[in-house]
């Protein structure tokens, strides 16, 4: 048998022995560095070698510093011990108030007395006494008897001793009198003054905390008296402040201090109790701690606050319905729903389980159930708000905010939504309707009315939307939004008569118009209108001047001849012709930076419903913005004009301006897409080298944390690949009783989907994805033996999963026509 | 402090009005430039329960836990208030305790 080695023993390190001056440095840098443990076995080692005086007194600081050390930490006897040490191999004083101290913390309180007793003389000749004076005091208070022993009957401590009780007790038991006559008895010398000061601020801080809290800050930090100050200063806080500290308080200090608080006997247990839950309590625990306690606390408030805990522990509904009764049907269709917003589940989930809490709201059919209508409605709010994030079309919002505004009428912002969702989908019928509804309610409020001047606008009533507009600055004269609205609803009419050559009506118009203009912006605009007028009227020369004004006005370079474009296209007028005829040259050279950006500024904010007549008028600018992709635009700026060059259909202008940007950020995602999303949209199409660079980009896009642009790169694939989601959707596949085989077929299914779209050919992804169907199919359906061609579940046609998919896009699309995504201003549809 | 009834100091059945009080009181007590954290607390919740289709709102859609201190401050004001001055006891607890803590 191998003999077996006691590994449980720790092998010994050898003593190495220092030479002096190496022991020396250390006990020095272990002094320095307040390892004072160490520095006294270093000097003690010195100490043997030779009896130098400053190691001594070296030894003596170690001491000190490891005596300090341990009464921090709670460790009075030992730092006693330490003290008596250090008197003994440094031949230092033991009676020293710092002594005293760690015998009265070690609870030594006797031989306390007795040192005194010893010592009392001594300490007076060295000038410390007055300190240990107070620290007897303190005892004395305390109600150690002993302490008054040994002090002659003219000392301070004996004399005042009976004044600051007396004192003490008078607060204690609210002889304000007493109270003031014992603590004016006190002199400011007294080793009792600290009580005093806080005496007197505890009585204060009944009617002023901050001169209370001046008082107590006035004790000194080395008082003995002070673990009485810092109690009576948590006191001055605020009740849920005072909460949040009683973790760092001992059980006395919190009795004292909820006395001082006035919190009644009862609350101390539940405190304590509360406290041991944390901060963040487990939601299990914070339940059971709630129902035993529910008598402290309201009923209804116990109700409420379990219904939350609920959201987070559904499992205690049994424990909750045992103490409190069982949750009503909308309470726990209420707590499923809340329970999924918690687990972050699909929105779909939710808006289904919001919805059926609805239904369980009780009293929703009794006519005059006002709280059981106003919950409806805000839940059927809460909904569309869910409903939004399914990034579905935007009229699948209707109906819910149609439903909440029958329960609650009076929600202006639903209002609002409802009307904007309308008049965007171009049902102005309906957005009539729910603006009358809204006016009945708020007649005079200028959101509504607002909404109101574009309901007018978008049916071409200029006139009322100058009177609506009208209305609105009477009330809010600052109200640029409107103002601008007004003029646009001026001129919009001018543009009218003009085209129905009404010249003079349109003359007035304009004079209407200009009345309004408090901006350089819209005098351009209205001067804009005017040339084109002129031009109208063949005042050629007048027009000229009216439009070259109009066009610095609207900030002159690609911006102002932009604004000048899209009038003449406006009104139909020949632009090369027109050009020539008021005598403005074509723009020349390369447009600066700034120049494109403001135009960018200018299509963004302005042209965004009229994305064709601004594309139209672009075309006239190609040459010029062509010349300036090549600015140094930074990166997102560039990102910015892309996407607005793709907006407004300028896909030619768009793979420039991302050829130029990857000149300068080589292969940057944001980029690629860009030019992969342009090029799909020209005649010449995607090109293989682009398609690789797009899968690529997504790759380092999802790398880098850029799901943005991740995303957007996804959605481009997704619209122009084989695999796309779109045709085939995990998701999409029915619940299964098929338990023990689904994981594979899912598998499979993800596979067909490509995880990795970028590795293996597209023809060979297209083989293997049928190979792995018709396997898929075999185990659905042909392994199910005696299944008959008519046991087959789907109707023929329904599924074919060899079919070749709907529509499907060429990645090199060739033509237009085929694949196209859908334009980004193509508007909902109804 | 999470719950608004609370930060304001209304009761559970209280009225637009009353809370509006009890929100300028809080404000002027509390104004922004004393505690700015305070300040956007108090905001908060008077945004929570300034009218009845917000308190509504709040109970049907507020996931919050009950928050320690809040269940705490609700006790504490279900109860009836001792007087508040401590015994002679609590105080000579405290000072002993103070030894031990140099």
């Amino acid at each position: 048998m191998t003999r077996r080695r006691n590994k449980s023993r720790k092998p010994q390190p050898k003593q190495r022995i220092l030479s002096q001056e190496i022991r020396q440095q250390k006990a020095f840098q272990c002094l320095k560095t307040g390892c004072y443990r160490e520095a006294v076995t270093h000097y003690k080692e010195l100490l043997k070698l030779e009896r130098r005086q400053e190691w001594i007194a070296s030894l003596a600081e170690a001491y000190h510093g490891r005596a300090q050390d341990l009464t921090n930490k709670g460790m009075f006897k030992e730092a006693v011990a330490i003290w008596r040490n250090r008197a003994e191999v440094c031949s230092c004083p033991l009676s020293t108030p710092f002594f005293f101290r760690l015998l009265l913390g070690a609870g030594q309180t006797g031989k306390a007395v007795a040192l005194l007793q010893e010592t009392r003389i001594d300490l007076e000749q060295q000038g410390v006494l007055p300190e240990v004076r107070e620290q007897f005091a303190a005892l004395a208070v305390a109600g150690a008897a002993e302490a008054l022993d040994g002090w002659p009957a003219d000392d301070p401590l004996t004399r005042d001793c009976p004044t600051a009780m007396a004192a003490l007790e008078a607060y204690c038991e609210r002889d304000d009198e007493r109270l003031h006559t014992a603590l004016s008895a006190i002199p400011f010398r007294s080793p009792f003054r600290d009580l005093r000061q806080i005496l007197k601020a505890l009585h204060c801080s009944e009617s002023d905390i901050e001169s209370a809290t001046e008082m107590l800050a006035r004790v000194p930090e080395t008082s003995p008296f002070i673990a009485l100050a810092r109690a009576a200063k948590t006191t001055l806080l605020p009740d849920q402040d005072v909460f949040s500290r009683l973790p760092e308080l001992d059980r006395e200090t919190r009795a004292f201090v909820a006395a001082l608080k006035g919190w009644p006997t009862k609350i101390l247990p539940f405190c304590h109790e509360l406290l041991q839950l944390g901060s963040e309590p487990n939601p299990e625990a914070l339940l059971r701690f709630l129902l035993r306690h529910r008598k402290l606390l309201d009923a209804e408030l116990v109700r409420q606050a379990g219904c939350r805990i609920l959201i987070y522990y559904p499992k205690g509904r049994s424990l909750f319905a045992r103490s409190c009764g069982a949750l009503t049907p909308f309470e726990r269709a209420c707590a499923d729903a809340l329970h999924m917003e918690e687990q972050r589940a699909h929105p779909r989930e939710i808006v289904v389980a919001w919805s059926d809490a609805v239904t369980k709201l009780e009293g929703l059919k009794q006519q005059h159930n006002k709280e059981a209508a106003l919950s409806a409605a805000l839940i059927l709010r809460h909904m569309v708000e869910y409903q939004v994030r399914l990034s579905e079309p935007e009229y699948m919002l209707i109906p819910h905010i149609e439903q909440s505004l029958e329960f609650d009428p009076e929600d202006r912002a639903s209002y609002i939504r409802l009307i904007q969702l309308y008049r965007k989908g171009g049902r102005l019928k309906e957005a009539r309707h729910w603006l009358e509804r809204a006016l009945a309610c708020f007649p005079e409020n200028v959101a509504v009315l607002e909404e109101a001047v574009e309901t007018a606008l978008a049916g071409n009533a200029y006139k009322k939307a100058a009177g609506l507009a009208a209305r609105i600055l009477d009330k809010d004269p600052i109200n640029q939004r409107v103002r601008s609205a007004l003029i646009d609803a001026h001129l919009a009419h001018a543009r009218k008569q003009i085209g129905q050559t009404k010249l003079e009506l349109a003359a007035k118009e304009l004079d209407t118009a200009f009345s309004w203009v408090r901006t350089e912006d819209d005098r351009a605009r209205v001067a804009l209108v005017q040339g084109v007028l002129l031009l109208n009227q063949g005042e050629h020369n007048g027009a000229e001047t009216r439009l070259k004004s109009g066009e610095a006005s609207s900030g002159g370079g690609l911006a102002g001849r932009f604004c000048l474009l899209i009038e003449l296209v406006r009104m139909k007028h020949p632009v090369p012709q027109t050009m020539k005829r008021i005598n403005l040259p074509k723009p020349a050279g390369k447009p600066s930076m700034e120049d494109v950006l403001r135009l960018i500024r200018l299509l963004n904010d302005r042209f965004h419903n009229e994305k064709n007549l601004a594309a139209t008028a672009l075309n006239h600018l190609t040459a010029p913005l062509r010349r300036a992709a090549n600015n140094p635009f930074h990166a997102t700026e560039a990102d910015v004009i892309c996407d607005t060059w793709g907006r407004f259909g300028l896909h030619d202008l768009r793979c420039r301006y991302a050829k130029s940007a990857l000149k300068q950020w080589r292969n940057m995602p944001v980029f690629v897409y860009h030019k992969a999303a342009a090029e799909i949209e020209l005649p010449k199409g995607l090109t293989d080298r682009t398609f690789d660079q797009l899968m690529d980009a997504e790759d380092r896009a999802h790398d880098a944390g850029e799901m943005v642009v991740a995303q957007r790169i996804r959605k481009l694939l997704d619209q122009n690949d084989l695999f796309a989601a779109d045709y085939f959707d995990v998701a999409d596949f029915p619940d299964s009783d098929f338990d023990g085989d689904m994981p594979d077929i899912a598998s499979m299914i993800e596979m067909i989907m490509g995880g990795n779209p970028s590795s293996g050919s597209r023809g060979s992804k297209k083989q293997t994805a049928e190979e792995v169907l018709s396997e898929l199919t075999a185990q659905l359906f042909g392994g199910i033996s005696g299944m008959d061609d008519d046991d087959f579940p789907f109707e023929e046609g329904d599924f074919d999963p060899f079919a070749p998919a709907p529509k499907k896009p060429k990645r090199a699309v060739k033509k237009k026509s085929k694949a196209k995504p859908s334009k980004p201003d193509q508007q909902d549809l109804f | 402090m999470q719950d608004p009834y609370l930060i304001l100091n209304v009761p559970r059945v209280t009225t637009d009005e009353q809370v509006r009080q009890a929100y300028l009181a809080a404000i002027r007590h509390c104004p922004p430039d004393r505690d700015a954290a305070q300040f956007q607390s108090i905001q908060q919740a008077y945004e929570a329960i300034k009218c009845q289709r917000s308190r509504l709102r709040n109970s049907l859609f507020n996931i919050a836990m009950p928050a320690p201190d809040d269940l705490f401050i609700q006790a504490l004001t279900q109860l009836d208030p001792a007087p508040p001055r401590p015994g002679i006891k609590l105080f000579q607890g405290v000072i002993k305790n103070g030894f031990k803590a140099i």
